[in-house]
């Protein structure tokens, strides 16, 4: 009853890999609702890493799956190079995670959850439970009873949790939930510092702007596949260009844009034009859009290339900017 | 998160490999899951408080209200302990309470990792799940077995050192231990009590009511006095007490420490049967409320109900029931339980579906392997 061993040559395979989460045709359905669809996903080793999509996507699906909370259907995937779920114990040995809202025994204090937990995994673990505590700032309630826990503190105490194991890789289902703003922060500059210390924190979440203060890299999930995933960086440059024009005269300045076809969109606005330009445009047109519109004789007050700001991004390439608009 | 995370002690990047030692894979809990467990359904408080009320407090008030009692007016009430206290105490309380509140400690066992989110962590550690579920058959077991045990030294202990002096037989004062000789000579020199006094069967020569002035007195309906020999009454009261003999013999001062080692361990089987039971059904169904009701049916309801009286067609399915299999194995000398005549030794017919001891022994196996097997099986195939 016991699972295979880690052989030498799965142990070299496992050092050697560099993603920490590998999943290839990762397939979960619910009846005939499929909630993880076909999921080809890279998770590099040593970054922050966003699992991003709208409520219902899947993510906290795919996790599950992951953590062999519940299994897959079909596909396969490994943690940390390791092939789960025929190496599962050894995969999650140096795994941490926190899985929908963290929940613990409320009659029992925190430390003394911590101690279950970290019976259940190395000896060693028992004597991470305060360097644990310490750095999550519980260490002044920790043997106060989980029933009188905020939801900030459970979240903290989750992390704590995730600590004792010394993981490689911790996977956060939606960190933030629960937290204020300050927690938020604090939140943010853990996973920081974890990240700094060579770990990968894989976290899901719908709040766009706290992944993209927080993640190097992201995945985009939309009705349970992977749509896009990659650096922010990377993704953002890929995205479609917007310009704001201010002008005298906007109507006239959209037929004169129309005749050329420089934009991919042009809105017509209040104060002015909305150009959307076409992934990848060089900024020369920029520049030739303004000549365009000087040399018909329109004023241009002002002219504006606008960042685009992973949600902005998220919005297009995801079925929501569908239903917002 | 009040402290510098940057600065703060943290794991040790050099630990990072997967020690030898570790073992998590295992379906074999280590020492500390089975501690750790522990601690977790020691401090359910309201949980404890419910054991060592049925186990502990429920007999130890009762006796000490007698000994009170017996010690402010010994005439009016008798002493504390003694055989025929033990036997109500252990088969009329211990045996059914002591199953219903073991039952109560497995369905929460079972159940509250899932009920509290803790089972996620859990499954999140790498830990086998069946090293999970088996970690909770000792640690509820190491707390179970000792209130039992605890309980029933007290009741062990009332029950012999508050003993009654003499053998409070029929109502009449007679020497304990008597063999059958020695018991037809007590009674050949105490006629009038044993002729008034003891049961008797068949036609007996003398009727019962002697006046203190020796004469007898017919029972009521008949006429007249009638005077009889002192030796008729004599053999007559000898023929009492043969016909009485097994039945004295049942009765002693106080429980004999095999009877007590007997009693001790049944009473705990049948607490060790209620845990593992409630363990598994409450993994089974995920939740605590729904098995620890049917566990107090199936006790309180159905055992008694099918053990008693064979059902056409149905006695095999009876013989199965873990209740009526636990009664088969009940030391002599206790009276039935479950409302049952005569006991294991009491002389009477039992009235028991009959089964023999080497299958209500294969049923009890049966039910603990059937019913760990199902909970270990549902919590190693469960969604988390």
């Amino acid at each position: 009853m016991s699972a295979p061993t880690l052989d030498d040559a799965t142990r070299s395979d496992a050092s050697q890999s560099p993603w920490a989460v590998e999943t290839h045709g990762l397939t979960k359905r619910f009846g005939d609702n499929v909630a993880v669809n076909d999921v080809e996903l890279l998770v590099p080793r040593g970054c922050a890493f966003g699992y991003l999509g709208p409520n219902g996507a899947g993510k906290t699906t795919l996790i599950r799956v992951l953590l062999g909370l519940t299994h897959a259907d079909a596909g396969t995937m490994s943690l940390l190079g390791i092939p789960v779920p025929r190496h599962r114990p050894q995969a999650l040995a140096r795994v941490g995670a926190i899985v929908d809202e963290p929940r613990f025994h409320g009659h029992l204090s925190g430390r003394d959850n911590l101690r279950i937990l970290a019976a259940a995994r190395e000896p060693a673990a028992r004597a991470r439970i305060d360097a644990s505590l310490e750095r999550v700032g519980m260490s002044q309630r920790a043997n106060d009873r989980v029933s009188k826990y905020s939801m900030g503190m459970r979240q903290r105490l989750g992390v704590a949790a995730c600590l004792l194991g010394d993981p490689q890789l911790l996977v956060l289902d939606e960190p933030m939930n629960g937290l204020d703003p300050a927690g938020m922060h604090e939140m943010r500059d853990m996973i920081l510092s974890l990240v700094s210390e060579g770990r990968t924190v894989m976290l899901s979440s719908h709040l766009l702007d706290e992944v993209e203060r927080t993640c190097d890299a992201v995945a985009i999930v939309d009705r349970g596949r992977v749509i896009r995933q990659g650096p922010i960086a990377e993704l953002l440059a890929g995205a479609t260009m917007q310009l704001q024009v201010e002008c005298s005269s906007p109507e006239r300045a959209r037929d004169v844009l129309a005749v050329r076809a420089l934009a991919t969109q042009i809105e017509l606005e209040a104060s002015g034009l909305a150009i959307h330009l076409a992934a990848g445009t060089e900024r020369s047109v920029i520049a030739e859009i303004n000549r365009l519109l000087v040399e018909d004789g329109i004023a241009v007050y002002r002219l504006q290339e606008m960042q685009v700001s992973l949600e902005s991004w998220f919005l297009e390439v995801t079925s929501r900017l569908g239903e917002s608009t | 998160m009040s402290t510098d995370v940057h600065s703060a002690p943290g794991p040790s990047r050099s630990s990072a490999r997967t020690s030898a030692a570790d073992r998590r894979g295992s379906w074999l809990p280590t020492g500390s899951m089975i501690a750790t467990r522990i601690l977790e359904l020691r401090k359910r408080r309201g949980l404890m408080a419910a054991l060592i009320v049925v186990n502990i407090g429920l007999p130890a008030i009762f006796l000490l209200v007698r000994l009170i009692a017996h010690a402010v007016a010994p005439k009016s009430y008798g002493p504390a302990g003694g055989y025929d206290i033990f036997t109500a105490l252990v088969a009329g309380v211990m045996y059914g309470f002591g199953f219903i509140v073991a039952a109560t400690l497995g369905c929460s066992a079972g159940s509250t990792d899932l009920t509290e989110g803790m089972f996620r962590h859990l499954v999140i550690t790498g830990r086998s799940r069946l090293a999970l579920y088996f970690a909770r058959i000792p640690a509820g077991l190491a707390i179970i077995v000792p209130l039992v045990a605890t309980g029933f030294t007290i009741v062990c202990a009332v029950c012999v050192f508050a003993a009654p002096a003499k053998l409070n037989y029929q109502g009449v004062n007679v020497p304990a231990g008597l063999s059958a000789s020695s018991f037809e000579n007590w009674a050949a020199s105490h006629p009038k009590e044993v002729v008034c006094g003891f049961p008797s069967r068949g036609p007996i020569g003398v009727p019962c009511g002697i006046k203190p002035n020796g004469t007898i007195v017919t029972p009521p309906g008949t006429s007249g006095f009638k005077n009889i020999t002192p030796a008729q009454l004599k053999n007559d009261a000898v023929l009492i007490a043969k016909q009485d003999y097994v039945d004295y013999s049942q009765h002693f001062l106080t429980p004999s420490t095999s009877l007590m080692i007997d009693a001790g361990l049944w009473i705990e089987l049948e607490a060790i049967i209620g845990f593992i039971v409630g363990l598994g059904l409450s993994s089974l169904m995920g939740q605590r409320t729904l098995p620890v009701v049917l566990m107090i049916v199936l006790e309180i309801i159905l055992t008694p109900l099918l053990t008693h009286s064979v059902i056409p067609h149905m006695i095999n399915v009876q013989r199965g029931i873990v209740g009526l299999a636990t009664a088969h194995l009940e030391p002599g000398g206790l009276p039935h339980v479950f409302g049952g005549g005569g006991g294991g030794g009491g002389g009477g017919m039992s009235s028991l579906v009959p089964e023999s001891t080497l299958s209500a022994s294969l049923v009890i196996v049966g039910w603990l392997v059937v019913w760990t097997a199902l909970g270990a099986w549902r919590m190693a195939k469960r969604d988390a």
